[in-house]
């Protein structure tokens, strides 16, 4: 600048006080207006997610609004009460968000998860379970869908993760997903035997998917959380009494 | 400092002969990550002409008022405050490329193209002056991301705006995709072939030009 006036520090408080309040209000203006809008597309992402992990969609398809909605409501939605293993009623299942007990403090042990499944008849046929891990950066959130032995994988989806992107967010990319699929999470007896595994085992090959180079937190956090929610703390007893009686 | 011309060199100036990525090679971090196809590349130019556009106008309609002192400090909080505005609109709007853009979008911030502007140039011209300069400096930045876009997706995937190209698919016999295309390091190489394909044009060598002003080359964050 040619000119430097002469600069009083309150002028130069009261300025710096002005533009942070108009940076503030333009900021709160836009989340405001645009937040019905953000939480429509984040519900509906959700629903894809769900309907990805199940195989409902053939590669390549894209779906709109009303066709993931449609895809969507095919499932039946159950409440299962952790404690318990069991499903319950205490919770209205189309209302249920699970993430917000992670927001009422519960984090580390929610009591409730919401459990997606496709009847032919009686029969189950696919059973989409949400899991989530906590990454290298941030919390990931997935789907597993079982096929109607509820032992083997039918299809995996992540909707939701901040891991580092070009690395950890890999755990997102279709091919890697791919693998997932036809994988088995309990061997003949129900016991767990499902790895994330960067050392190829021939004998266990079933039960392995290949881990990720350069992603090791991320994948390892993946791999724990699956030990964890398809455990006995998880689903586990859920699943082994719908084998019995679906 | 850049003062500001009559007309229309404001705004072709920055598109060819002191453009920001070419010229001056600034803003690579972001032009390399989301690079990888079109898509992204045609959403990541709209954010950054955005933010120019914004910032841009904005200090220079403060310039006169703005305390010398913590002039950097405002404009970094315009800047960041058109950022944030951005995100919120493409989580919005479009959430898919939203997430694949993911923290490249927040990191318009630290691109030095947007505060080279408006250090440069928005703090010594006017509003209209510094609009023509932003919309010019992003369609600068934009036409060399969307072509290094354009040659990785075709050249990585064979397809160009997700849709497949006939002749460029592995089926037609002749043409494997390169998965090195589809790495980070493979916009490097192509944007340095861009700019020394540049430097061959007779009179366009940054170096040798006379009328190119040293004081707003910078290295890149």
């Amino acid at each position: 600048m040619s000119s430097v006036k002469p600069e009083s520090t309150a002028r130069t408080l009261v300025f710096a006080g002005a533009v942070a309040l108009g940076c503030a209000l333009i900021i709160s203006a836009t989340v405001y207006w645009l937040r019905p809008l953000q939480v429509a597309a984040g519900a509906s992402s959700y629903m894809h997610a769900v309907i990805n992990a199940a195989a409902l969609v053939a590669a390549g398809q894209t779906l709109d609004e009303r066709e993931i909605l449609a895809r969507f409501q095919q499932f039946d939605v159950r409440i299962l009460d952790l404690e318990t293993g069991t499903f319950t009623r205490e919770v209205n299942p189309s209302r249920f968000d699970y993430r917000e007990q992670f927001e009422a403090g519960q984090r580390s042990q929610p009591r409730f998860m919401p459990v997606y499944l496709l009847r032919d008849g009686q029969e189950i046929h696919c059973a989409v379970l949400p899991f989530y891990a906590q990454g290298m950066w941030s919390a990931i959130h997935g789907f597993v869908a079982l096929s109607e032995d509820l032992t083997t994988i039918r299809g995996v989806a992540i909707y939701e993760h901040g891991e580092t992107p070009g690395i950890g967010d890999r755990i997102q990319a279709p091919e890697w997903l791919r693998q997932w699929q036809g994988k088995r999470i309990y061997g003949s007896n129900g016991e767990y035997l499902f790895r994330i595994s960067a050392r190829p085992d021939d004998a266990a090959a079933r039960y392995t998917v290949d881990a990720i180079t350069g992603a090791t937190v991320t994948v390892s956090a993946v791999d724990q959380a699956m030990a964890r929610w398809f455990g006995d703390e998880g689903y586990a007893p859920l699943l082994a009494e719908l084998r019995r009686a679906p | 400092m850049t003062k500001g011309k009559p007309g229309g060199n404001n705004l072709l100036d920055p598109i060819t002969a002191s453009n920001p990525v070419t010229v001056h090679v600034l803003g690579l971090c972001s032009a390399l990550a989301v690079s990888i196809s079109v898509v992204p590349a045609l959403i990541m130019s709209a954010a950054v002409i955005g933010v120019l556009v914004f910032s841009n106008v904005l200090v220079s309609l403060l310039r006169h008022a703005m305390p010398h002192s913590i002039r950097l400090v405002i404009e970094v909080t315009l800047i960041a405050t058109a950022v944030a505005v951005v995100d919120e609109v493409l989580k919005a709007f479009a959430p898919d490329v939203s997430e694949v853009l993911s923290v490249f979008v927040g990191l318009i911030i630290t691109n030095c193209i947007v505060l080279a502007r408006v250090e440069n140039f928005a703090m010594h011209n006017g509003p209209w002056a510094s609009f023509l300069d932003a919309v010019g400096n992003g369609l600068g930045y934009s036409w060399v991301l969307i072509l290094v876009a354009a040659l990785r997706e075709l050249l990585g995937t064979g397809t160009l705006l997700y849709q497949p190209v006939p002749g460029l698919q592995p089926s037609s016999g002749w043409f494997q995709p390169s998965e090195f295309m589809q790495l980070t390091p493979s916009a490097f190489f192509l944007m340095a072939l861009i700019i020394w394909l540049l430097n061959r044009v007779p009179g366009r060598h940054p170096e040798e030009s006379p009328t190119r002003n040293q004081d707003d080359r910078q290295g890149d964050a």
